[in-house]
């Protein structure tokens, strides 16, 4: 699980994006997958009784549980309703999106998510850093705050600062506005201040929880830093392993997305989609963009017109 | 000014709104000082967003509200 990265995901997106997405779907999209399973994890005390997950990471992420909000085909299905609901095709989208950005985020951890759920219950995990979900909230946080998930996140920090021309109120008066529907039906109840102030909330709560929680796990608390990859081993982690192979043997799942996941593949894969993802690497996205591509059979009818006419 | 609607420069966008940037940073240093104090705090959205809301959209409203009715 990511604690900022979630928050500040659909800002990063957003820059890239522009008019082409709706913001609040986007960030809906993004939080929606823990939406519905996250507090059933930590646990809650109500009217004196506790509510909590036998298996925490089982329900969070696995199946049976709510493992599935954390798929792919989830995102589609939500966002095809969305589609049916409101006939808008970018809201439909930015919130497939958001969501696809989530459960693709939550494959940082030792767990994983179920991306190709209902075809394959099996987890994706990269396994940077440990899930510790079922060790309660605080201990969670320090253990997240202590291994290689505050790093994640604070890629995320930096690279949402550096976004930071989504931030301003000429961009959201002509982009975030302009492209989302929910903002300008929200403009008609209250002032611009105000809506600012509710685009602006998850960078804020993003930026500042991170900030928070390290100060938190390390001057008030002392929790260890160890950044080793799927750390820090200090606590006690689950992984993916230890659910996908709960009904089946052997104990070492050997599928060929476990057998790639190795930490160096994974960490150049990492390095590899960052890169490109800033443009640095132009050779490889002007190889992908100056690529033949397939024709369409509209064009290919099209190509064909001017010959018969002759 | 961008096509998108954003300042062309960083030093342009800090000439028009360093006040409320440095409203959002003195909000965000108390809200972070509170959370460590008080991690229950930190743990929800909605608590996060009313906080800011508070800080930066009512509160200064309130001031200026009281302000103008102190002159007069």
């Amino acid at each position: 699980m990511s604690w900022a990265a979630h928050d500040l995901e659909p800002y990063v997106i957003q820059k890239h994006l522009g008019k082409k997405v709706a913001f609040v779907p986007l960030l809906i999209g993004s939080y929606a997958p823990d939406l519905m399973s996250k507090w059933f994890v930590y646990g809650v005390t109500l009217v004196g009784v506790e509510l909590k997950a036998d298996v925490p990471a089982q329900f969070h992420r696995g199946w049976p549980g709510a493992g599935f909000t954390h798929s792919l085909t989830f995102g589609v299905l939500v966002g095809l309703l969305i589609y049916l609901v409101g006939r808008n095709k970018v809201v439909a989208y930015s919130f497939v999106i958001g969501q696809w950005a989530h459960a693709i985020t939550d494959t940082g951890d030792t767990v994983g998510s179920m991306l190709l759920f209902p075809f394959t219950d099996h987890l994706f995990s990269v396994g940077a850093w440990a899930y510790a979900g079922q060790t309660g909230r605080y201990v969670d946080a320090g253990a997240y705050f202590s291994g290689l998930g505050f790093v994640w996140d604070g890629i995320f920090v930096v690279w949402a600062i550096l976004s930071w021309r989504v931030l301003t109120r000429g961009y959201f008066r002509t982009t975030v506005m302009a492209a989302d529907p929910f903002w300008r039906w929200a403009g008609r109840y209250v002032s611009e201040t105000m809506l600012v102030a509710l685009y602006r909330a998850s960078f804020f709560y993003g930026v500042a929880r991170w900030t928070a929680w390290l100060i938190w796990a390390h001057v008030v608390r002392s929790f260890a830093f160890d950044l080793r990859w799927g750390g820090p081993r200090w606590v006690p982690r689950v992984f993916a392993d230890d659910l996908n192979a709960a009904g089946a043997a052997p104990a070492a799942c050997r599928c060929p997305g476990c057998c790639s996941m190795t930490p160096r593949l994974g960490f150049y894969g990492m390095v590899a989609v960052c890169a490109f993802a800033k443009g640095r690497t132009s050779s490889v996205r002007d190889l992908i963009r100056n690529a033949p591509r397939a024709r369409s059979r509209s064009r290919r009818r099209r190509l064909r017109r001017p010959l018969k006419r002759e | 000014m961008r096509p998108d609607g954003s300042p062309s420069s960083l030093r342009e966008a800090l000439a028009v709104g360093w006040r409320e940037l440095a409203l959002y940073v003195a909000v965000g240093v108390v809200y972070v000082a509170i959370g460590v104090a008080a991690p229950e705090f930190l743990f929800t959205w909605p608590v996060a967003a009313g906080y800011l809301v508070l800080c930066v959209v009512v509160l200064p409203f309130a001031v200026r509200r009281v302000r103008t009715l102190g002159r007069r």
